[in-house]
């Protein structure tokens, strides 16, 4: 069997928070910083700039990161945060929408919808993310919880894919909705379009990676929700 | 186009000597598949390994493609940190 190892692709240019950002974040007292594993090296600069600026910052290891400050994408729920003080908003250093939109989801789920600032090392920019920008998905969200409700024949997804494959949703499904009929299903990728082919199934269940649930729901008219949603009902 | 990424080619290849690998599949996250030949480039030129690129998916480090771990000797995915996994997700 092959041999596996990561490496890290670091960010080799500075990495320094802007006059603009620092002005946005100094209306906080407590922040929490997260940033993805190309940037973490090069957090201590951002760190010392926000100490001078007298905004305390909070940090933690999320449960299935590998480094403090580091968020995964999958980081949707509060309780993966793994934070234990009160914060008034967060930071992320990094590029793309990917992983600040997982902390607005958590905050989403928390219910405190508490605003991100992003800073992009690469255009040095600033943006400030709430729960505004995720509320689309949201009510989408709410819209396939009630198909859920209504369907009788339930696709479960599992992946192959190593640390998603979670099947026990599936037998935790069927004992908390015993009058529904569930139906297993196995892939790697998760696809809408090969749902197509199973026209009798209503309402499908992602037990795969949690973002599949999230953004991709507005990319199919099918309802998709994840397991995780259904379990919290 | 120079890669804004540190790629660790040396870790790399140092990894592939080690394996004694005769086969590395690369993987790379969306962002930095443009920098995947400089990457097999200089595998090709310093191993005689033979880099494989995936062409799918790489959302983080929970995308293995388990279909190749028993025909390459190497997966190498750049980008991604080590990924602390559930064993029990599967068992019911």
């Amino acid at each position: 069997m092959a041999k596996f190892i990561v490496i890290d692709g670091k960010y080799k240019k500075k990495v320094k928070l802007t006059v603009e950002a620092l002005n946005k974040l100094k209306k906080y007292k407590k922040i929490a910083v997260y940033t993805t594993t190309q940037f973490n090296h090069k957090l201590p600069q951002v760190l010392e700039q926000l100490k001078k600026a007298g905004i305390k910052v909070v940090s933690s290891q999320p449960e299935r990161t590998n480094a403090r400050f580091q968020i995964l994408g999958c980081d949707i729920y509060h309780g993966n945060l793994k934070i234990e003080e009160d914060i008034d908003a967060y930071l992320y250093v990094g590029d793309g929408k990917f992983h600040p939109n997982a902390l607005l989801f958590q905050e989403a789920d928390s219910g405190t919808n508490k605003e991100v600032i992003t800073f992009d090392p690469m255009g040095n920019k600033t943006q400030v993310l709430s729960r505004k920008d995720i509320q689309r998905i949201l009510d989408r969200e709410k819209i396939n919880l009630k198909r859920f409700l209504l369907s009788e024949r339930i696709g479960v997804v599992v992946t192959t894919k190593p640390g998603q494959e979670q099947m026990v949703y599936f037998k935790r499904l069927k004992d908390k909705f015993p009058k529904k009929r569930f139906y297993c299903f196995v892939c790697g990728s998760v696809s809408f379009s090969e749902m197509e082919n199973f026209p009798f199934i209503q309402t499908w269940i992602n037990t795969a990676c949690p973002r599949i649930g999230a953004e991709d729901i507005l990319n199919t008219e099918k309802a998709v929700i994840n397991a995780e949603s259904l379990m919290k009902l | 186009m120079k890669s804004i990424y540190d790629m660790e080619v040396s870790k790399i290849i140092a990894e592939i000597k080690k394996a004694k690998a005769k086969t590395v599949l690369l993987q790379f996250p969306d962002g930095l598949k443009m920098y995947s030949y400089q990457v097999a480039d200089e595998i090709n030129l310093k191993t005689s390994c033979f880099p494989i690129i995936w062409l799918g998916d790489c959302f983080g480090a929970c995308d293995i493609p388990i279909a190749m771990l028993n025909k390459v000797d190497l997966i190498v995915q750049i980008g991604h940190n080590r990924f602390i996994k559930n064993p029990k997700g599967w068992k019911n």
